[in-house]
Formats: structure tokens, C-alpha cells, sequence
């Protein structure tokens, strides 16, 4: 931990293109479906225990 | 993992140094167009049948049997897809539906249903799901497509007629009473629970005292308003009159007429007419306690006595209709479906009343009838006799 | 990712989950087993069903099928029946009628001259004659209300696609009833409640098992339980067997009343009670009055189950207008039974459990509707109706009534009525004052005599002024009466249109005529074992149609595209589609009951056997509560009288059973001096009525000199100096035909039999004309039974016969129609 914060953080341009990458192509998608799932999967269990099945 | 997080939080917190404000933002929109272009095609994707059909499971089982009806092919060269009946159109519920997905690949990584006997066996459950979705939602994946106010009454049979005119009437769930009609039923689902239930759907509710209904099919009588202790059975298509409502239980007259000959138990809706609207059990039938008795007659073709009684009994609330007039559609066209496999049916007003039960008794041996139904037609076709019929024959 | 992980799961399977995606269903139809020699395929018929060896499109060999213990050998006919030199090749239009439509010489009808049309053509004309019926005179002049058996095969029932086809044209005038039973169905509903002759019978092992005596009373069983109305498999003979051993076991008594010895007497080695023709009445009303006599008749069944007896006993008694006591003396003179032996008979009849099986050749006689009552009131003073093994019944000669049912239901049938009516295109219902329906044995009148009022059935009747006939699967020139009083009509017909595969004489006097194909050039499905409904049997395509022939489904679904009405006719369904929709709808009908196997299966498999049903007794269920399981007759109760009947005021047919003396009788009685011998011309034994008498091969394995036989008794034969084998003119003042005498001590001195459905074969279309080949109804006469019934009376009916000397003419029957061209 002490690490982390005590070695300077390193800013150069190559590393901020990498970090930029990775969270547009990997992190952000990545969270978004679990963030789409995880709703999916509550409505589910929502229809199961309280709401009954999808109405209109 | 916090320390993870802390370093996120670090880099995502910070303003970028070397890249433009323009270029992440720009960046990060176009990458998000391309993201959900991308999960929807994904989502697409899942939504063909193609992929549905892609575990042996579904390819063997329910889709080679939609490949048996209408659903899969007609004359007009519509289809439906699997989705299209199974997958909700609305958002949330699709992708809560996606989700639900997730116990199907565990089905298939743990071979739930991976033999037809599996399948068959669960077959009930599963399609129980289905059936309930489809009732809460009142069938809208039917009605995406078919819409009870684009329906033209007038190309239908007279049966379906009756049925889709009620129907459409209480804008009713199209599962109700087309379960089955793209995947077989379960195997435990009988037919014979179709015509009593085709026949119980005629019914209306909410019955008051001082109004006249018919049964809609046969039913028991009781002396008691606990329905405990039976006192004879109502036959198809009777005139009650309601005497009272007592929660489950309604209290009914019936005008008829007997035969004294013997105990008297079998009751007829006229004078000299077999026109059978039930019977009563002998200790009914031989106690004042019920009836009160009218006049008496001979009826001159038998030489046998008839007496006008009028009984007071019990029954459940239930299977009563207003009206015999869609009874007897139902009966009629029953009649000329069932009756002409082997031959031109007799018109109906071809025989008189008393002689239709023995014309009648002889063409059932070939027959699929039904109690219920045999005891509904054949008062149809009394009913609709040549002593009902001004029509010249 | 879930959508890539599922995907990767599933990918692989997506793409070959097309290839397993099973075949059509149409190429399952070939899937039978393939040997060396060809394939194996499954089919039924009125006589049985079978596997027919296919090979190189040709049908090589039938064997019975598995389930078929006791097959007939009527099974070696069916290769004939497809390949038969009487097919109808081509749509044939009579040359004459061809010239001149409507104003051609119907004299000449019969002629047999006919030029070949395209379908197109025939089609056509077909339409053309309905639609000018309907607008040049109305629907009272169109009779398309055919009847008769027809080919198995519940999709191309050939009755149904007529029916529906011409409905959606216009109305046209229909019929009630049949030739077999008209007078029996008729008379029993006000009897027992019941037509009874198509009615479920107690079941073989309980009959076998409490009978004492059985009584067939003019029964064949063994000759008529050969065929069946739907696919026949002969469970019956099964019990036949064990009866035949409890006989030899003298176990049970056997005794066939009957004026010859019957194929069924013969096998069973039982007893014979010799009667005179048509005198069934005096014998049962001596009978009765022994009973009553000597009190041994049951009166506490009769006071209970019955109404009318104090009514008929007066009759019995000689107290009514005859004044003729009915004693075993009277009936003596009149039946040929000694007077003792008519009160030993009574005597045993109510000794032990008696079951009276009575046939249908005792109401196909003039007063037909007698015998059937009397028998019911018979077996009503023995009291064991509703009893195991006791009681009577109509029906147990008939396509396995008596072999208990299982309950399954059958797969139901190509609709009849036009599903959209109000969609007909022609909506005149006025029939001009005519009747609507007539019964069906009174055609011929209509067309002879229009406008005259008949009385039927309690109702009057006006004879409608028939200008057009069609007929469908259907061969009135074999199965109604009186050949040269049917040219006479013929001659006012204006057009006659007939639809079957095979030349029939209806197809010579007929104006247009489609090639139908036979019922083993298309696919279906069909009940096997008929009343017992045993199983359903694919009928798989034997042989594309031959020649230019087409299904009846074809056929109609042409005529209902002339109409416009082609989508409605099919309802978009294809042949297949409509087997597999009769398959389907009877397996929802047996839910719960039977499990079936899905249509693929079925029809790879070939049948779904539901196994056997279970014993029941006729009639039990009144007799346990007569009030709430009463009969369908107006009282409910047996009707011994029936007050009815005795309003309409019928001159033949009164209050209760009674004797009429026949317009022709033999043994000294009406006519029997000019015509001593009396003609029966009961049920064939080798063929299904007039099917399969175009079978060429197994015709000549029981023809004489190419001709029907004659049976003849042997001192009559004598007399005439006729010997086996010889060729013999049978005549009377109707007409004259040819047959081949077989002499057999079975037939009593005047009696003679020809068996109906012996193909017409006149010399020429002239009234009067020599029948060639045999067909008995050139001799019968076309009278009704009574005002009741107005049935058939074929079996009333004396002839003579002598050698037939001169050149012998060949036989016109079977070569098809002369072409024209």
C-alpha cells in the first residue's frame, strides 16, 4: 500500500492512450453489461417473489 | 481488491494530462455508439431461432413439433419464431428474460432435459411457465400479431363464431383456450376437459334470485343449501328459476313435468314430451318435502299418466348461461360435424321430439361424444324437432 | 458474456441443427422397409386389412395383416380390384348425351356409348348441368343424396366429398335411410328405442358363457361377418370358434331358423329349423300364442319393461277383425312347421337363457317392419331382455357387433357440410311444393311418378320431379330393384353423372362419367375392427392412381374450384395434411383414455392397436332402472303396441306386429303357380355387396360358365332337367337373366338363391333386355315395405327358371364402355 503512495505517479502520454483504451473498449462495456445483467436478473427476481410475471 | 479499487478511483479521478477534453469526450461517445450497436446486435442475435434452436433440446423437441401446425406453415406464408412468442417485446422484460436464460445454460451444461423422456416428463412445468406469463400478460405475443378487432366474424365457422365473438367480448387471454397450439400438450392434458370446458366457458356468473338460466351441461342436485346430501342431477340445457344466492350454494325451482308410472324420478320439460331435464333420487322423488304438485294428465300416445310438479332444490353456483341460444349453436354444429361421418345427418326437424332419442341412440355407436355433449344434442335436436319446426320438410 | 459463452455452447449446434430437422412428412409414407423384392406397405378394407408387396409401381402380393387371426379369402380379390380390365381409364361422356345435352335420346342410355373428354371438359360439363338444374328448375330437381357402402378411408370417403361439394353449390333433394335396413330402422326406435340394427351388441364371451339355446332367426354369421363398414379385422370368428365347440360340447344349442342351410349352420354343425319363405310372422305369432296359452310367458317383465301386450293379446286370440286364432295349427298351413314343433319350439325357447339373433333378410320383404316387431315382442314375453346371454339382437352379423368395445374413438371423417353455408352459391330452398327428403328406396318414383303423395313414417311425402341424378362411389344399377322399371325411368332423366373407379352398370346408364382412383392409389386412415374399434390403420398409397383416374378429394376439389370455392373445400389442406388432421384429432379425442403414438410413428408404424374392450350386456341398464335408463320409444317402455303407429291409420303396418299375406309368396302361396320358386337374393358370400365382382380372377374361381351361380334345389333342378354346371334362364314378368346352376341339398324344394351384387349385364339398353351375367334384381320387384317404412322389398320375390337353350350370349358386365371416337 505504502507503495502506491509514495512511488510518482507516471504521466506520460503512452500510458493515459493505454489507460483511455481500456477503460472505453474493456472496463466500461464490461460494466455495463454486468450493470444490464444485474438489472435483468432483479426484474427477474422481482417477477419471481413480488410482481408475478410480466404484466402490461 | 480495495487497493484495486483505490487505483480505479485514482485514474478515473484525475484529469488527463496529454489528451484533450474533445478526444475523450468524442472518444468516449463513439465508443459508446459502438458499444450498444454492438450489445443490441449481440441481443439480436439471441432473438433468432437460429440460436434458440442451437441446443438439441429445443431443435428436438418443441421445434419439430411447431413445424406440425399452422404455426409454422399456412397458406399465407406468415411464421412465427421462436421469439416472437417467447420472448417479451418490452424492454426490461426481455432483458429480464435474457437473464432468465441463465437457468437454461445450466440446464444444458447439467443435461436437465437432455433425453425426450427428461423433457416429456418436465414438460408440464415448463410449459406451465409459459402458460402463466402468457396469462399475465393476457397472451400479448398472441395479440402482437392476431387482434381481436381485425377479426372478420363473418369467414369463421358458426362455432368459432360464438366462441371468438364471447371471447373478444372480454378481450380473454388467447391461452385459455388455445394451449397447445404450436407444442404438444402434456401428456396428462385431457381432451375430455375440452368440451367441459368449451361447455362451462358458455357459463355466465353472477346469478340473481328471481331470474330464469340454463344448465350448461349436467349437474348435480342437492336437497340442502351445505350441498351435502344429493338429491338427483340436472341435465344440459334446463330452465332453473333462482330462488336465492347463498355464497356457494343457489337455491332453484324447476317447472317440469313426470311420468307417475313407476317413482317418478325422471323430469321433462313438457307434457307428453321426452325431453329428459334430470332425475331425482327415489327419496326425492317420492317426498312432498320438494315438490309441489299441479295438474295431472294422460297423455294419449302412451296411455301413460304425466303430473306438473314444481321441485325446489339446491345447487351449486355455477355452469348456469342466460340464454340456450349459444348452447344450441354449439350442439348444432356438434350435430353436423360428429353426425356426418358416416352419413347425411337427419335434418333436425326431420323426427318429432319423442322420436329423436331412438334415432338418436342409434347412430352414437360410431360417434365421439361425450356424456355432457350426447345429452346437449340430443335435446338440441328435440328441441329443434319437427313439433318445434313451422318449416314445411 | 453471456451471449458468447451460450453461443459458444450452442454455435457448433446451430448450423447442423437444420440437417436434423426430420424428412416431410409425405417421404415418411416411403419409408416402409425396403426388400429386394420391394417394399412392404400397410393398408385396410371392407374385407381386411393387409401388407401389399410393391414392386417396379405394381402391387405383387397381399398378405392378411398380424392382427387378422381369421382373414377372408376375399383378400385374393383386392390385386383384381386395382387391376381389373372394368376400370374407368379416361372422364367418358355418353355419345348421345354429347350431341345433344339434355335433348339427347334417352332411350338409347345403356347403349354404352361413350367418347373420351379431358377433365377440363368433364368438369365442366358436370358444373354446367348443376347450375342450369338450379336456374332452369330448382333444387327439388337435383338428387345427389347417393347411399350405399362405399371404399374405406375416412379422408376420401367418397359419400362426404359429393356431399360437400354439391352443398356448396345448392340444395338438392336427400334421402333418409338405407337398402340393407330401412324397414328395421324404421320400426324398432318406436319398439326398443333403437334403429338396433346398428346398435352395439352383447358382447361374444358373455353370451358364450350364459347362453343356453341361440336363435338365429334368417342369419348368416359366418357369410356376413367376412366384411366390415369400416376396416375389418374378424375378431367375431374368434367366438364362433369356441361356439363351435360348446355345440360339439352340447354346451349350447344352435338352431337357424332359416329356409336354407346357412354357411354359419355348416360351420358350426348346429341345428336346423326348416321354414317357409317370408312366413316368419305366423310362426312367431303361433309361438306367442303357445306361450300365452300355456302361461309360461313372463308377466312380471312384461307389466314392468312393456306396454301394449293387453292390446295384442286379441289379435293372438282371433278376437279382432281376422277372427283367426293365431294356434300353432293356423301357422302350420302357412310357415311348413308342424303344429307340435311350434309348441316344442316355444317350449324350449323359454326353458333355459335364450339369445335371438335375428338377420336383415327378414325385413327386406314386402311388410319387412312385421317380423322385427314380433321378434322384439317375442323376446319381451321370454323376460330376458337386459339379461347376459338372453334377450334379443338385430346386429351381431354386422361388421364385429358382438365383440365388446374398447371405447377408443375413431379418427372422425372429411367434413360433409360445407364449413361457410352461407357462402352457397345458389340459396333457392323453394322445392316447389316437393318434398326435400324422400326415403331412399322411392327414387325411382320420384322420377316415374312426380307429385305423388306418399305416406312415410308418419309423414306424407311428395314425390319430387327428379331431372338429374349423381352419383358418387355408389351403384344403384346393382342395389335398387327391377332393372327394366329403372330404364323406364332413366328415359326422363335429363342427366346422369357418376363418380367410380370401376364401370359399373350405373356408369353405362349414366351421361358423364369420372375415373375415380380406388381406394389403394391414395393415402388415408380408417378404424380397424369397426364396432369393437380396435385400432387405426394407415392406408398407405399402394400405387399412384392409374390411367387418368384422380381421388375423390381431387375430384371435388376440382368441381369446388369451378365454384370459386376451392380454398374452402380443401380448408388449404393437402391429402396428407388431411390424414394427419384426422390422425391428430383423434388422438386429442383419446386423451386420457389411450396413449397414441405421434402421426410420424403411426404412419411408419402402419396401425395403433388399442387391444380389447369390455363385456357388456345389451339393454342391462333398463333393466336394472327402467325409469331413469328408459328406452328411446315414446313411453320409454318396450312398446308392444305402439299407439303411433296405429294413429297414422297405415293400411300395412298397424298397432301392433300382425300377418300380411306377401303379393307373391311361394309354397302355395301368391303367384307361386305361375312362378313357383322363390328367389333370394340375400348378402354375397365372395364379395362386399356389388364390390369386388369386377375381380376377375377371383370371380372365376366361383362363377359357373362365367355367370353367377343359381343355387338350386336338387328335385327342382331335376324336375327341370338342370344339372350342376349348367347354364339357366331365371324369369318372371319383370325380366330374365342368365346364371350358372349350382345344385345343393342345402336349398329346400322352392327356394332359389342369387346373391346380390352380381353385376348387370344387359344384352342391350331395350326394357326387357337378357341379363348376361346374374344380377337378381332384374327380377326383384320395386315395392315399398309399408306406409311406414317404404323400404326394400327384395326378398319378395317368385321366379321360374329353366335350361337355357339357344347361342349363349357373352357376358357385357365387365369389358367397360365402347369407345367412341
Amino acid at each position: 500500500m505504502s507503495n502506491t503512495n509514495n512511488e510518482p505517479e507516471v504521466h506520460n502520454k503512452s500510458s493515459e492512450w493505454k489507460t483511455f483504451l481500456f477503460l472505453t473498449i474493456c472496463l466500461f462495456p464490461a460494466l455495463s453489461i454486468a450493470l444490464i445483467g444485474a438489472y435483468g436478473f432483479g426484474i427477474w427476481f422481482l417477477q419471481m417473489f413480488l410482481m408475478g410475471p410480466p404484466g402490461h | 481488491m480495495k487497493k484495486i479499487i483505490k487505483r480505479f478511483w485514482q485514474i478515473i479521478s484525475k484529469p488527463s494530462v496529454h489528451l484533450s477534453f474533445g478526444f475523450l469526450t468524442i472518444g468516449g461517445f463513439l465508443a459508446g455508439i459502438i458499444f450498444w450497436g454492438g450489445f443490441n446486435t449481440a441481443l439480436e442475435v439471441t432473438n433468432t431461432e437460429e440460436f434458440c434452436i442451437g441446443c438439441h433440446e429445443m431443435a428436438d423437441n418443441v421445434y419439430v413439433e411447431l413445424q406440425e401446425t399452422v404455426h409454422w406453415q399456412n397458406r399465407s406464408g406468415v411464421r412465427a419464431t421462436c421469439p416472437d412468442c417467447h420472448v417479451p417485446h418490452n424492454w426490461s422484460d426481455k432483458i429480464a428474460r435474457k437473464m432468465q436464460a441463465s437457468k437454461e445454460v445450466w440446464g444444458t451444461i447439467f443435461g436437465t432435459i437432455n433425453t425426450r423422456e427428461k423433457f416429456l416428463e418436465k414438460r408440464g412445468e415448463l410449459a406451465q411457465h409459459e402458460w402463466d406469463r402468457f396469462t399475465a400478460n393476457n397472451s400479448l405475443e398472441c395479440k402482437n400479431c392476431h387482434n381481436y378487432e381485425s377479426m372478420d366474424f363473418n369467414i369463421m365457422s358458426e362455432r368459432a363464431q360464438v366462441q371468438m365473438k364471447m371471447a373478444a367480448e372480454r378481450d380473454q387471454s388467447c391461452i385459455d383456450c388455445h394451449k397447445g397450439i404450436a407444442h404438444k400438450l402434456p401428456d396428462n392434458m385431457h381432451s375430455g376437459e375440452g368440451t367441459l370446458a368449451k361447455l362451462e366457458e358458455m357459463a355466465t356468473s353472477g346469478y340473481q334470485a328471481g331470474k330464469s338460466y340454463y344448465s350448461v351441461r349436467q349437474l348435480p342436485l342437492f336437497t340442502d343449501e351445505s350441498l351435502s346430501t344429493e338429491a338427483g342431477q340436472l341435465n344440459a340445457a334446463t330452465k332453473v328459476n333462482v330462488l336465492a344466492v347463498e355464497g356457494d350454494a343457489i337455491q332453484v325451482e324447476l317447472d317440469v313435468w313426470r311420468k307417475t308410472k313407476g317413482f317418478g324420478r325422471v323430469m321433462f320439460e313438457d307434457f307428453a314430451m321426452n325431453i329428459n331435464d334430470g332425475f331425482l333420487t327415489k327419496e326425492v322423488a317420492q317426498s312432498d318435502q320438494y315438490m309441489q304438485k299441479g295438474e295431472s294428465k294422460i297423455d294419449d300416445l302412451t296411455g301413460l299418466p304425466w303430473q306438473k310438479v314444481e321441485v325446489t332444490l339446491w345447487m351449486r353456483n355455477g355452469s348456469l348461461t342466460e340464454s340456450r341460444d349459444t348452447l344450441w349453436t354449439f350442439a348444432k354444429s356438434t350435430y353436423r360435424t360428429s353426425c356426418s361421418v358416416c352419413h347425411s345427418q337427419p335434418a333436425e326437424n326431420h323426427f318429432d321430439t319423442n322420436t329423436w332419442p331412438g334415432m338418436f341412440n342409434g347412430m352414437l355407436s360410431f360417434v365421439n361424444l361425450d356424456g355432457d355433449t350426447q345429452a346437449l344434442v340430443l335435446k338440441y335436436l328435440q328441441k329443434h324437432s319437427s313439433d318445434f319446426s313451422d318449416e314445411a320438410h | 458474456m453471456s451471449i458468447s459463452r451460450r453461443s459458444f455452447l450452442k454455435g457448433l449446434l446451430a448450423s447442423s441443427g437444420a440437417v436434423l430437422i426430420g424428412p416431410g412428412l409425405l417421404q415418411v409414407a416411403h419409408a416402409a422397409t425396403i426388400e429386394e423384392t420391394g417394399q412392404w406397405k400397410v393398408s385396410g378394407s371392407h374385407w381386411g386389412a393387409f401388407r401389399a408387396r410393391v414392386y417396379a409401381g405394381k402391387v405383387q402380393e397381399i398378405k392378411a395383416f398380424e392382427v387378422d387371426k381369421y382373414p377372408t379369402d376375399m383378400l385374393n380379390g383386392i390385386k383384381g380390384i386395382i387391376y381389373s380390365p372394368s376400370r374407368i381409364r379416361y372422364p367418358m361422356v355418353r355419345y348421345e348425351w354429347y350431341l345433344n345435352r339434355q335433348k339427347s335420346d334417352t332411350t338409347k342410355r345403356g347403349d354404352n356409348r361413350f367418347i373420351r373428354v379431358t377433365w377440363d371438359e368433364a368438369i365442366t360439363l358436370f358444373h354446367d348441368e348443376l347450375e342450369r338444374m338450379q336456374t332452369q328448375y330448382g333444387p327439388w330437381a337435383i338428387h345427389a343424396g347417393s347411399t350405399g357402402w362405399r371404399s374405406t378411408g375416412q379422408v376420401h370417403s367418397c359419400g362426404n366429398h359429393m356431399a360437400r361439394a354439391i352443398a356448396m353449390h345448392g340444395y338438392t333433394v336427400n334421402k333418409v335411410g338405407d337398402y340393407s335396413t330401412g324397414a328395421g330402422q324404421t320400426i324398432m326406435p318406436y319398439v326398443l328405442g333403437s334403429t338396433e340394427v346398428y346398435a352395439q351388441g352383447t358382447s361374444w364371451p358373455l353370451i358364450l358363457k350364459n347362453s343356453k339355446t341361440i336363435v338365429l332367426w334368417g342369419n348368416d354369421l359366418v357369410k356376413n361377418l367376412q366384411v366390415g363398414w369400416n376396416c375389418e379385422t374378424h375378431e367375431s370368428f374368434e367366438y364362433l370358434e369356441q361356439l363351435k365347440e360348446k355345440i360339439a360340447n352340447k354346451e349350447i344349442r344352435v338352431i337357424s331358423v332359416d329356409p336354407v342351410i346357412t354357411k354359419t349352420q355348416d360351420y358350426l354343425k348346429s341345428e336346423h329349423q326348416y321354414i317357409n319363405p317370408q312366413t316368419d310372422v305366423p310362426f312367431m305369432l303361433a309361438i306367442a300364442h303357445t306361450l300365452y296359452k300355456e302361461n309360461l310367458y313372463d308377466k312380471k317383465f312384461i307389466d314392468t319393461y312393456a306396454l301394449g301386450f293387453e292390446e295384442f293379446v286379441p289379435y293372438l286370440l282371433g278376437k279382432t277383425k281376422d277372427k283367426e286364432e293365431k294356434t300353432a295349427e293356423w301357422a302350420e298351413a302357412i310357415c311348413g312347421i308342424k303344429a307340435e314343433n311350434i309348441r316344442k319350439f316355444a317350449r324350449m325357447l323359454v326353458k333355459e337363457r335364450t339369445q335371438i339373433m335375428v338377420g336383415w333378410s327378414i325385413q327386406r320383404q314386402q311388410h319387412g317392419e312385421q317380423p322385427y316387431w314380433m321378434a322384439a315382442v317375442l323376446a319381451t314375453m321370454l323376460g330376458q331382455i337386459g339379461l347376459p346371454g338372453g334377450g334379443i339382437s338385430y346386429a351381431h352379423h354386422y361388421s364385429s357387433v358382438g365383440v365388446s368395445s374398447t371405447g377408443a374413438a375413431g379418427p372422425g371423417g372429411f367434413p360433409r357440410n360445407p364449413d361457410k353455408p352461407e357462402k352457397r352459391i345458389h340459396k333457392n330452398k323453394d322445392f316447389n311444393g316437393y318434398s326435400s327428403t324422400i326415403p331412399v328406396a322411392r327414387w325411382i318414383d320420384c322420377i316415374l311418378e312426380p307429385g305423388k303423395k306418399i305416406q312415410a313414417n308418419g309423414a306424407t311425402i311428395t314425390l319430387p320431379n327428379i331431372k338429374m341424378m349423381v352419383f358418387s362411389g355408389c351403384n344403384p344399377w346393382h342395389h335398387h330393384q327391377d332393372r327394366n322399371n329403372m330404364k323406364k325411368a332413366f328415359h326422363k332423366l335429363e342427366t346422369v353423372v357418376s363418380i367410380d373407379f370401376t364401370w359399373t352398370a350405373t356408369c353405362r346408364f349414366s351421361d358423364i362419367v369420372l375415373p375415380a382412383c380406388t381406394q389403394w392409389e391414395r393415402n388415408d386412415l380408417d378404424l380397424y375392427g369397426s364396432y369393437s374399434a380396435r385400432g387405426i390403420i394407415a392406408m398407405q398409397k399402394l400405387v399412384d392412381p392409374l390411367f387418368q383416374s384422380k381421388t375423390d378429394f381431387e375430384i371435388f376439389t376440382l368441381l369446388a374450384r369451378k365454384l370459386g370455392q376451392e380454398q374452402d373445400y380443401t380448408r388449404g389442406k393437402s391429402e396428407m395434411q388431411w390424414v394427419k388432421e384426422l390422425y391428430d384429432g383423434c388422438v386429442d379425442a383419446n386423451k386420457g383414455k389411450f396413449t397414441m403414438p405421434d402421426f410420424k410413428t403411426f404412419w411408419k408404424e402402419g396401425f395403433v392397436d388399442f387391444g380389447k374392450g369390455k363385456d357388456w350386456t345389451r339393454q342391462a341398464d333398463f333393466r336394472e332402472d327402467p325409469e331413469i335408463n328408459a328406452l328411446g320409444t315414446p313411453s320409454g317402455f318396450i312398446e308392444i303396441f305402439s299407439r303411433k303407429i296405429d294413429r297414422y291409420g297405415y293400411k300395412e303396418c298397424q298397432g301392433h306386429p300382425m300377418w300380411f299375406e306377401k303379393s307373391e309368396r311361394s309354397h302355395g302361396g301368391p303367384g307361386s303357380d305361375k312362378h313357383p320358386i322363390w328367389l333370394q337374393s340375400c348378402h354375397p358370400d365372395k364379395r362386399l355387396h356389388s364390390q369386388m365382382c369386377d375381380s376377375q380372377q377371383f370371380r372365376e374361381t366361383y362363377t359357373v360358365q362365367g355367370r353367377e351361380p343359381i343355387y338350386l334345389n336338387p328335385q327342382d333342378a331335376k324336375q327341370r332337367g338342370i344339372k350342376d354346371g349348367d347354364l339357366v334362364r331365371v324369369f318372371n314378368d319383370r325380366g330374365q337373366l342368365l346364371a350358372g346352376a349350382v345344385v345343393s341339398s342345402n336349398f329346400a324344394p322352392g327356394v332359389a338363391r342369387i346373391e346380390e351384387g352380381a353385376w348387370y349385364a344387359p344384352i342391350d339398353e331395350t326394357i326387357g333386355s337378357l341379363d348376361t351375367y346374374g344380377d337378381p334384381n332384374t327380377l326383384t320387384q320395386d315395392i315399398p315395405t309399408s306406409e311406414l317404412a317404404q323400404a326394400t322389398s327384395a326378398n319378395t320375390c317368385q321366379v321360374q327358371y329353366e335350361k337355357f337353350k339357344g347361342k349363349v350370349p357373352a357376358v357385357t358386365a365387365f369389358t367397360g364402355p365402347t369407345e367412341i371416337s
